[in-house]
């Protein structure tokens, strides 16, 4: 390699270090975000006695230590780049011949799996233990001494299968390739291919689980492809550069590396799925409380499902402005208010937050329990258990509580806070203090219990109301609710509008008008607190409505009202 | 240099302070407050090691003394025993008592707290418990799985999860305490009742045309030839205050009998009336007598806090299948404002243990639900005094095969979270104090094992359960077809 070609691989490397960090830190952020929000890293003697004792445990352990630091986008972002730098270069240095070919082959495995990176619950384990693998087959290729090369190669397949899982295979088919010896490397793909088959007899996983990795996606149903042809093409590619004679032409490198960034680009775009990151930070915001950054992402691109409709709704609510701007977005029937777990696209954790700050936390622990439920590898959410700690400190369910937090405070980023929490507990009084818990506490429903019944979440909120008048979160809900159910008189049986001080909002003066028109003379005077403009907007609306405009013309003019919602959902 | 005196002044009068003798401590009279709670408790002599710890201590120390003199002390921040030494211990006080005397390191002081016994009975207990580890989810199942435990160490075993098995795993049952008899039911997309007898394990599908509902509750005949079954439609709804979780109710229910040898369900009018829902069978001891519940139907939810279950039993032949005409009720619960649920012949055929609630039948959920005692010769029955939380809910119990043990389940430790609690009773149904079931580190095994102990089940040897071949089954598609049959 000459000067020139130094300095292009290195700033290939540099662009897959800087394009990778940015798109997982930015317009894939919340992709990287949600990572975190899947586990719970305990920093126990337990919890990693609990992992390495499985296939692959050490490379796991590994990924999920690091998978905790995505509690940042930007710098889960940055261990991702790493992980696939790192592989990049161990890859490359483990073909013996470095020229334009080889090189730009060596960037194809960290592509590989970096389009997995994009799905939907990868995990970092995956990169950890490729990029282990490699350097362990790294490691190995280059001791002195053929014998003890092999014999160490052969002792660390059932080694390396119990730390890092089955890519043990590939470091058996990389050392196959490079000691160009057919009865070591017969052997040595035999004895790696045993491994899974040995522990199938053993452990009770699927013997296509242990093949494939354990660990190495979060949904044991379907597991992409993506990472075993990553794996055959760094063989392939290390084989390449074995086989290949000296002086054949090869192309130029910058050639051959702009044609693999130019592909790498659409596989990777063609992986990550917008709308799942759409869906992901409604979810994450309204876990984290950002009622404000819901709303601005919304008014910046406007939510699409029932779930992330949900998340808005509630930071409209927590803002103060789901009666004034609940219908500048699209409203789809009461789920977009309250979904149940069989809304499409509805998230446990934000659905449990919903009914937290309504004050119904029996809703929210189920919800909460769901979410846990859902998690494809079966592992604890960091994210789940603080609002679970938070139900049981308002449940008075000290016990509980004191397990959840005790299992946070093992954390690096939830450690603090739940610290002061277990502080709380150890005080007799202090769970009594008044704080946001006591006031959820006071706030609770406790009159004659009754089942729970979606379709009639109304009841439910009246009764929370008819105990805590004060529970705006609850008569803002059960108003929305009356209106998106098209329960005109009920809304306005419950609508408090001579108690607003300020103007009422537009969704229930729109609510209110359109009651008044279907029940009243239009001779009658309207009441004060309905301005005239929404008055006057109510009759172009009548006027367009009876003429027939096109639904389209009645959208752009009159798609953020209620009577559009009224009429045409 | 200075700066780090201090630290070193400090380290030293810990390590002086930890490591001082506890002849210096002071004798505080109380009673240790030790999780988990094996005060004076009865344990069998293959127990595994009943290590404890008290929260608020730094450091413990614990000294246990046989009544034949046999002494063990252990020092740490927990009390673990070595088990070979507990075991030497437990046996060579078979029938006798063991001195446990506690000492607290707490604020730069030993304290001696009152002393406590364990009582090692001459009982034997049989090898092992299998259980369920369910979350406590309502809808979902996560990690699922039946796991097996060798009462003599803390060695537990996964028999079968949702690792491996796309399928929500339902109750287990064995032959009483034998697991070579097994009925299993999985739902799901490749779900059916998988049974393994003589050896065999095989797929069913148990739902037919004539019943409401795929097999739910299952017993075992004690002959194997035949097992009960429940068939229920089932729902569950939340309650919305903090004090309640959930409830699961039936909108119908009936109970059928499974004939192993000719592949036929069996019933009678009387345990598949429109008029009452009738679920939770269990056989007697001899076979000739099944046990159910029964409920007059009512309107839900409008009246789901008077939907009460009678404790029922009826004749049955096993020569025949045939069943008898009458059903009597053994315990009219329904007028006296309880409900009973999980009937338990124990094997002995002198006594049946049931859960009595308010109301309903799933009484896990139920704080009041408590273990009842019946005398079958006198047809009393008695309160289990000392078993028994009167906040949090004791259910899915069941027998040990001689009887003189019972496993149940309470939610006594955190109110979400079921336990195992073993419990040993005398010849004349008298029971000691229930323990928890031991963990190498109790504390930490507890607080972080955030899985419900569900239909913990004795089994005298480990169970035979391959979960490869119990997929394969489950996924092969093909599942035999259970018959229904209305003349036996």
């Amino acid at each position: 390699m000459n000067r020139l070609q130094r300095v292009i691989d290195w700033s290939a490397s540099l662009l897959l270090f800087a394009s990778v960090t940015l798109y997982f830190s930015v317009p894939y952020g919340f992709h990287t975000l949600n990572l975190e929000q899947l586990q719970l890293f305990e920093g126990t003697l337990t919890y990693f006695a609990e992992i390495v004792t499985r296939p692959g445990g050490f490379a796991d352990y590994l990924g999920r230590f690091l998978t905790q630091f995505f509690y940042q986008a930007w710098s889960g972002a940055f261990i991702l780049a790493g992980l696939l730098v790192l592989i990049r270069w161990l890859v490359w240095l483990l073909c013996s011949r470095k020229d334009a070919l080889t090189g730009s082959l060596s960037f194809v495995p960290s592509i590989l799996l970096g389009m997995v990176m994009c799905y939907r619950f990868p995990t970092v384990s995956l990169l950890t233990s490729f990029s282990l693998m490699l350097a362990a087959a790294l490691a190995v290729s280059r001791m002195a001494g053929t014998k003890s090369r092999r014999i160490v190669a052969l002792v660390l397949i059932p080694v390396l299968y119990l730390l890092l899982g089955s890519f043990s295979i590939v470091f058996a088919a990389i050392l196959a390739v490079k000691e160009r010896n057919k009865v070591f490397g017969g052997t040595i793909l035999v004895l790696a291919l045993l491994c899974p088959l040995v522990a199938w007899m053993i452990l009770p996983y699927p013997l296509g689980r242990l093949f494939y990795g354990l660990n190495y996606y979060k949904v044991h149903i379907l597991m992409p492809v993506w990472p075993w042809i990553a794996a055959l093409v760094t063989a392939a590619a290390i084989a390449f550069a074995e086989s290949r004679t000296a002086g054949r032409t090869v192309p130029a490198w910058p050639i051959t590396y702009g044609i693999l960034f130019v592909l790498a680009v659409p596989a990777v775009l063609l992986c990550s799925s917008r709308n799942d990151e759409q869906s992901l930070k409604y979810n994450i915001l309204a876990g984290k409380r950002a009622w404000n950054r819901i709303v601005t992402e919304a008014t910046r691109k406007a939510p699409k499902t029932y779930g992330e409709t949900a998340c808005l709704n509630l930071a409209l609510c927590k803002t103060g402005h789901l009666g004034s701007h609940m219908f500048d977005f699209l409203q789809d029937g009461p789920e977009t208010l309250l979904p149940n777990e069989n809304t499409p696209h509805h998230d446990g954790l934000s659905t449990a937050e919903i009914f937290y700050q309504l004050g119904m936390v029996n809703n929210a622990r189920r919800h909460c329990f769901e979410a846990l439920n859902v998690i494809p590898d079966y592992q604890n959410s960091a994210a789940v258990f603080k609002l679970l700690a938070e139900i049981s400190l308002v449940n008075e369910n000290f016990e509980m509580a004191r397990k959840y937090l005790t299992s946070l405070s093992h954390t690096l980023f939830y450690r603090k806070w739940a610290k002061e929490q277990l502080a709380l507990l150890k005080d007799p009084a202090g769970p009594f203090v008044r704080n946001e818990y006591t006031e959820k506490r006071f706030e609770r429903y406790k009159g004659e219990d009754y089942i729970f019944d979606y379709n009639h979440a109304d009841v439910s909120l009246r009764q929370l109301l008819s105990e805590h008048p004060g529970n705006l979160t609850a008569l803002n809900y059960l108003l929305a609710w009356y209106l998106l159910q098209k329960d005109l008189g009920a809304f306005v049986a419950t609508c408090p509008f001579e108690g607003f001080t300020t103007a009422v909002p537009k969704a229930w003066q729109e609510g209110f008008l359109l009651d008044w028109n279907q029940s009243r003379f239009s001779s009658e005077e309207l009441p004060d607190f309905i301005t005239p403009a929404n008055a006057a907007h109510l009759e172009d609306f009548s006027r367009d409505f009876n003429a027939n405009v096109p639904l389209a013309t009645m959208q752009q003019r009159y798609g953020d009202t209620y009577w559009f919602y009224y009429f045409f959902k | 240099m200075r700066a780090r005196f201090p630290l070193l002044v400090l380290t030293l009068l810990t390590v002086l302070s930890c490591g001082r003798d506890v002849s210096d401590s002071v004798y505080s009279g109380r009673s240790p407050r030790i999780f988990p709670d094996y005060r004076d408790v009865t344990v069998p002599a293959t127990i595994a090691p009943l290590n404890f710890s008290i929260d608020k201590a730094e450091r413990l120390a614990v000294t246990l003394t046989g009544d034949d003199g046999t002494v063990l002390y252990v020092r740490g921040s927990m009390a673990r025993f070595p088990q070979r030494a507990w075991r030497k211990l437990l046996r060579a006080n078979t029938g006798a008592s063991i001195l446990v005397d506690t000492y607290e390191f707490v604020d730069g002081q030993w304290f001696q707290d009152a002393p406590f016994h364990i009582y090692v009975s001459e009982d034997t207990i049989d090898y092992g418990l299998a259980y369920r580890l369910i979350l406590p989810s309502y809808e979902g199942m996560g990690k699922l799985g039946i796991y097996e435990r060798d009462l003599s160490s803390f060695r537990q075993k996964e028999l079968i999860s949702t690792e491996e098995v796309n399928g929500c795993l339902n109750c287990h049952s064995f032959n009483q305490c034998d697991p070579k008899d097994l009925s299993l039911h999985v739902r799901g997309a490749n779900g059916a009742t998988l049974i393994r007898q003589h050896a065999k394990l095989k797929a069913f599908n148990t739902k037919t045309d004539s019943t409401i509902s795929s097999c739910v509750y299952p017993y075992w005949h004690p002959s194997g030839d035949y097992i009960a079954y429940s068939t229920n439609t089932t729902r569950q709804g939340f309650y919305q205050r903090a004090e309640n979780v959930l409830e699961v109710f039936d909108y119908a229910s009936d109970i059928v009998v499974y004939d192993i040898r000719n592949n036929r369900l069996l019933s009678c009018p009387q345990l598949k009336s429109d008029g009452a829902w009738e679920t939770f069978p269990a056989f007697s001891p001899d076979g000739r007598t099944l046990y159910f519940c029964s409920a007059e139907p009512r309107a839900i939810p409008k009246q789901l806090n008077a939907i009460r279950y009678n404790l029922c039993r009826i004749a049955f032949d096993p020569e025949n299948g045939r069943f008898g005409d009458q059903v009597d009720t053994l315990v009219l619960a329904a007028p006296r404002g309880f409900s009973v649920s999980f009937p338990r012949p124990s094997f002995d055929g002198k006594y049946l243990m049931y859960t009595a609630s308010s109301f309903g039948n799933f009484t896990i959920w139920h704080n009041d639900a408590d273990l009842l005692l019946l005398d079958l010769a006198t047809g009393k029955t008695r309160d289990l005094q000392g078993v028994n939380n009167p906040d949090a809910a004791e259910s899915y119990h069941n027998w040990s095969s001689n009887s003189r043990w019972f496993v149940f389940g309470s939610r006594r430790d955190d109110r979400i979270h079921t336990r195992a609690y073993l419990c040993h009773i005398d010849a004349d149904g008298v029971p000691a104090k229930p323990f928890m079931l031991p963990q190498k580190n109790p504390r930490e095994y507890y607080d972080t094992m955030l899985r419900s102990f569900n239909i913990p089940e004795f089994v005298t040897e480990p169970v035979p359960l391959n979960s490869h071949k119990a997929w394969r089954l489950l996924k092969r598609g093909k599942k035999a077809q259970f018959q229904y049959s209305t003349n036996p």
